[in-house]
Order: structure tokens, then C-alpha cells, then sequence
């Protein structure tokens, strides 16, 4: 699967260094002295690399935790997002990453343990400053959970820091069905498993590599049985010839297999680019069919025209609302809420912040995931 | 098409001959040999040389943006057999400091190695990598304008420390390269698949010179032009965009009509 390893000097002797090329005997070791001399450095092509990605075993500087955008989040206040890896083992056609970087490699930053005392360090600082408030920590904006967790381990790492923080939540996005490290252990309340959702045959043809929704379904219920919270984020929504049906179809499968007392939240959000990162999608994909669709450019977003966004949104929080009681039901979606009652859903639909470019949510959040 | 950069003649003759290539002609600042799909340039030693011949073959000849450029050679190794053929992972100045690294995507069963570039011939070969004169000075030039992955280098072990101080012959180095001609030929596959599916992406759309000869469009309507027909195909509309546009007078017009149709057109995925 992983051929070429390239090992930053500052962390060639590190335990989980070791670990991680022991199960790769075989793969080509390639020494640099930052990562950034491998990763996203001009004269690359993220549709190329992507045929084969290699993996950059680096150390992670400067800042570990970073805000949530205001508007993004699934019911805190405070929301902070975290990435230990940066790039996703999935091929998914809207994937904003690809627009992001340059390259397809693999990042892993192996110093988890600098993760952690962020983590714990901004959790305190917020149970100072605002007793009672919980913050929420989102894993999953500039890669998949748990898709390499087989061999990252970074759940199993993450996980009890989470057990010991009172005010904290973890959500953990994925597509994958890699939860070994979540069914060996007891059920985590703050800790939820929010599985990405397209329709089964949107996903096929655009999420190359994800295991098939029946796959994902079982194992969400799995999870589900045993006591874990379970998100769902229908983000990014898909606009296409019969989306309406399709996604009435995944919801009923959803809330078919799922117990809705174990569905912690759920998300929607259109799909959305910065202008950049669209542009440098169009170019690595001109053919691609769902970067060929009408969109407008608002404020620096590609996005579908206003009133498709919409019409999108309102139906599926239609959808939902007949299944599970609207406080549950986030809107993730830029600028649709700023009108207030644009859902009317009179639950929690989060008013849109700013759509960044670098931050997690450049497309609508993790939408690589 | 795939160019591959050479320093000695003596490197080029097998794949020469392999490839079945002829003479550029006489009077030229580097040897050149041309075929159909490969090209071979013979630069001299040397960092200078190297980037000189690569600047050379992409400003005095038909070399695209796609095209692969592959530089084959002997290199110096402590204590890998000589004859070992090697794909490189990482192209070291040793004078600079400066690496680059080609991204490793193409099947390579041989060993891959780091490559250190020196200015003069090293003796020492220290560590588990390879040492030539060229090689970073290749990597440098060819990135300026082609896509790393399609920039790559083979080495083929000619010296270790056992045999650093035997002089080698041309001839020897011919047999070197001649028997390390197989796998050098699987990258060039590998590397003329990809240029050819890149030359295929970016290539214009197929009505683009017929809208041109019929209308006038300035710069900025030729970009808006490529891109709704880019869209067109994506979308797989079965109906010509020539004949929807075929009663317009002006371009603007044409940008009009194919650019209603495309807002009116939903995308299809999967089954319907």
C-alpha cells in the first residue's frame, strides 16, 4: 500500500517511527530535514501523486489546536479542530484537499503527545473562563479519523486524553470502517463517530476507494449498539438529476438501521469551494461532472446558485425533522442562515461563518471525510 | 514524448541504439538523437552542463509541458554491486544543501536510493546512497517547467569503494547502461503513459478551433469559451455546442447560449 516513506531527521528515532516502518519492511526510506521540503512544494500534482501516495513521517510546530470558524459546529460554544495527519487514503471528486495541496502524500505528525497537552491545556483554560460550557474538538478536517488508523493508532492515543477531560467533547469524522480501536473499548460519552454520507450510488461514483454505505451502515450500528454517539453530516449535500429521492432514500436507510437515540447530530451543508481551490480542482479534474454543474461565486465561494442551496437545505432538514427532533439538526452552510428562519426548523441552525481559506471549513467543513 | 539526459555519449549509445534514434544534426551545442516518442541529449559532465542541455532541449526544440524527462547515468555507490540499476528518491547538492525530491509513483522493483550531487568525483561514498555529477542540476532545470513526477532519474552503480580506483572505459560504461536497458525501459513506459493521459487532459476541447474560425473572440472570451465547452463535455450533452450556437452573430452571444444551456442542464449521477 505505502512504498516510499519519507522520514523527517527530527523524528527518524521516535517510537511510533519505528513502529509505523516496521509495518512497511519494504517500503523506499527517504530522509528530509522538514516535511515541507516533500510536501506541497511547487511543480507537484495532487491528481498524479494521488495514484500512489507516500507517507511523510514529520513533526508537528506551532500551533496544534485551532478555532472552528463561528457557525460550524454541532451545538458548543467553543469549537476547536485538530488535524494529526494531513491528506486522506479516499479519492472523493469534491474532496477540497485536493485543491488545497499540491500533493497527495500522506502527513503524519507522530508527536501525538503535544496534541494531547493542547488539547488538555485549551479544555482547562475553557473550564477557567467559562465554567459549565463544554467545548467541543473536531478530528477530521484535513484528513479521515480513521481511515490509516490501523496505522497511525492515534485513536487509541487520543481517546483516554478525553476520558480525563469532564468539559470536552471529541468528534471523530470519518467515511471508513477502520473503528477496531473504538469496538475494544467501553463507549465514550463526549465522543462522537460522525460518519460523511453521500447517497450509495453518489458515493460509488464519487468517493473512490470509501467502503459501501451497507458497510458503513453495520458498522454505524455496531458502534451504535455498543453506546458510542453517532453523527450524521450529509455535508457536502449534492445537487444532481433526482437528489431529492436519493437522499429521502439515505435517510430512511439511515434511520432504518440506527436507533435515533444514538444519533448524537446531524449536519447538512451544499457544497462550496473558496475560488481557489475550485479553480485548481477544475484544473486537475476539466472533466469531472460535479465541478461542471451552474455555480456562483459569492464573497470569494463557489457555490451552487443561491435558491439550489436553499431549496436543498430546507427539503432534506424536512426530511430529518420527521425523524429526529430538530434540536439535533445542524446547518453547516456559510452564509444560508445569516437570514434566521431561512429552515424554519426553529432548532439550532447555526448561523454561517466565514468561509476561510486554509481553515477546516475552505469547502463546507470536512468533506474529505 | 520522453526526453532523457545523458552526461556521456558512452551512457546514450545503448539507448540510442535501443530505441532506434537518429541524429539531430551537426553544429549543435549538444549532441541530440530524435525518434518518435523518445528523444536522447547528451550534456557533458558536469552541474553547469547538465542544466544547460536540459534549458537547451525545452527552448530550441518541440518540448511540452508534459513531456517526461528521465536522466540515466552511472553513479558511485560504497557498497552496492556495481552494475546495480537504481531509481533515485532524492536528488542532495552537496554544495547547496538543497534537495528535491521526485515523487515516487511508478512500479520499480530495483533498489531506490538518494542521490548526492558533487562537483568533483567523490571516493569516499559514504552511507547507503548513490554520487554523481548532474543529477540536482537536472532536478532543478526540469522542474522550472515540468510536473515533478514526470522528472526522474536511474543510475546504474558503475564504482564502489572496491573498485573506486579502477579507471572505467567507455566501453564498460556502454555495458552498464546496455544491461540495465529493461528496466530502464519500464519507467519509459510508465513515464510516456503519463504524459500522454496528462497531454490528453489539458488538450483543448474538440470544437474550440471551429468556434474560433466562425467567431472573433477576444482573450478573455477564448477562456470563458474553453471553459463552458469544458463544462459541456463534463455534463455529457449529447447536442452539438456548435449547433447551439449556430444562429448567433456574435461571440458574446455564443458564450450566451452555451452558458444558458449549461444552467439548464442538471448533472446525472450513477444510475438514473
Amino acid at each position: 500500500m505505502i512504498d516510499t516513506i519519507y522520514i523527517e531527521r527530527a523524528v527518524s528515532d521516535h517510537p511510533r517511527t519505528m513502529g509505523i516502518l516496521k509495518r512497511f519492511p519494504h517500503a523506499a526510506r527517504v530522509g528530509c530535514d522538514r516535511y515541507g521540503e516533500v510536501f506541497n512544494v511547487r511543480s507537484q500534482n495532487f491528481r498524479i501523486q494521488k495514484q500512489k501516495p507516500s507517507l511523510i513521517l514529520a513533526q508537528k510546530h506551532g500551533r496544534f489546536v485551532l478555532d472552528v470558524p463561528e457557525g460550524f459546529g454541532i451545538g458548543a460554544n467553543r469549537n476547536y479542530y485538530f488535524s494529526h495527519m494531513l491528506n486522506c487514503v479516499y479519492d472523493c471528486r469534491y474532496c477540497f484537499l485536493q485543491g488545497l495541496y499540491q500533493s497527495a502524500h500522506y502527513v503524519l505528525f507522530v508527536n501525538y503527545e503535544d496534541f494531547a497537552d493542547s488539547i488538555v491545556e485549551c479544555a482547562e483554560q475553557c473550564a477557567e473562563q467559562c465554567a459549565g460550557d463544554e467545548v467541543h474538538f473536531f478530528s477530521g478536517y484535513d484528513c479521515d479519523s480513521l481511515a490509516l488508523d490501523s496505522v497511525t493508532q492515534f485513536a487509541d492515543f487520543i481517546l483516554p486524553t478525553f476520558q480525563r477531560l469532564e468539559n470536552a467533547w471529541l468528534e471523530l469524522r470519518t467515511k471508513s470502517i477502520q473503528t477496531r480501536a473504538l469496538e475494544s473499548r467501553e463507549a465514550m460519552p463526549r465522543v462522537v463517530v460522525a460518519f460523511s454520507l453521500t447517497p450509495d450510488h453518489v458515493s460509488r461514483s464519487t468517493e473512490h476507494g470509501v467502503p459501501r454505505l451497507e458497510q458503513r451502515l453495520a458498522i454505524m450500528t455496531k458502534l451504535a449498539e455498543n453506546g458510542w454517539n453517532i453523527g450524521l453530516r450529509l455535508d457536502p449535500l449534492l445537487h444532481f438529476e433526482g437528489w431529492l429521492p436519493a437522499y429521502r432514500s439515505l435517510v430512511d436507510q439511515l434511520f432504518a438501521a440506527l436507533d435515533v437515540e444514538s444519533i448524537h447530530s446531524v449536519s447538512l451543508g451544499s457544497l462550496r469551494f473558496p475560488k481557489a481551490v475550485h479553480d485548481r480542482i477544475v484544473k486537475l479534474y476539466p472533466d469531472e461532472s460535479l465541478l461542471a454543474s451552474p455555480m456562483e461565486l459569492k464573497e470569494g465561494v463557489k457555490s451552487y446558485p443561491r435558491a439550489v442551496q436553499l431549496e436543498m437545505t430546507q427539503k432534506c432538514h424536512e426530511l430529518l425533522q420527521t425523524r429526529i427532533n430538530a434540536d439535533r439538526i445542524f446547518c453547516c452552510q456559510g452564509d444560508l442562515s445569516s437570514q434566521g428562519g431561512t429552515l424554519k426548523s426553529g432548532g439550532p441552525v447555526q448561523s454561517g461563518g466565514p468561509v476561510q481559506s486554509g481553515g477546516p471549513v475552505q469547502s463546507g467543513g470536512p468533506v474529505q471525510s | 514524448m520522453i526526453n532523457i539526459v545523458c552526461a556521456l555519449t558512452a551512457e546514450a549509445q545503448p539507448v540510442v541504439d535501443r530505441y532506434k534514434l537518429r541524429p539531430a544534426g551537426d553544429n549543435l551545442p549538444f549532441s541530440l538523437f530524435l525518434g518518435e516518442r523518445v528523444r536522447v541529449l547528451v550534456t557533458g559532465v558536469g552541474k553547469p552542463a547538465s542544466a544547460a542541455g536540459v534549458g537547451y532541449l525545452f527552448a530550441h526544440s518541440t518540448a511540452r509541458r508534459h513531456d517526461g524527462w528521465l536522466n540515466l547515468g552511472v553513479a558511485g555507490h560504497g557498497q552496492r554491486p556495481v552494475g546495480t540499476t537504481c531509481l533515485v528518491t532524492r536528488f542532495l547538492d552537496r554544495a547547496s544543501h538543497r534537495s528535491w525530491y521526485p515523487p515516487q509513483i511508478y512500479q520499480w522493483e530495483m533498489p531506490r536510493l538518494e542521490l548526492i550531487t558533487v562537483d568533483s568525483p567523490e571516493t569516499d561514498f559514504p552511507d547507503d546512497r548513490l554520487f554523481d555529477m548532474e543529477g540536482s542540476a537536472f532536478a532543478a532545470a526540469c522542474i522550472r517547467w515540468a510536473t515533478g513526477e514526470l522528472v526522474q532519474s536511474i543510475k546504474v552503480v558503475s564504482d564502489n569503494r572496491e573498485t573506486v580506483h579502477r579507471r572505467l572505459g567507455k566501453r564498460e560504461v556502454s555495458q552498464l547502461i546496455a544491461t540495465s536497458l529493461d528496466d530502464v525501459d519500464s519507467i519509459v513506459t510508465q513515464m510516456l503513459e503519463l504524459s500522454d493521459s496528462e497531454h490528453a487532459i489539458h488538450s483543448d476541447p474538440p470544437e474550440l478551433a471551429e468556434f474560433l474560425m466562425r467567431w472573433h473572440f477576444t482573450a478573455t472570451r477564448q477562456r470563458q469559451l474553453r471553459d463552458l465547452l469544458r463544462r459541456w463535455h463534463a455534463l455529457e450533452i449529447l447536442a452539438s455546442p456548435l449547433s447551439e450556437s449556430s444562429a448567433c452573430q456574435f461571440p458574446r452571444e455564443v458564450l450566451r447560449a452555451l452558458s444558458d444551456r449549461l444552467d439548464h442542464t442538471s448533472l446525472r449521477i450513477g444510475p438514473r
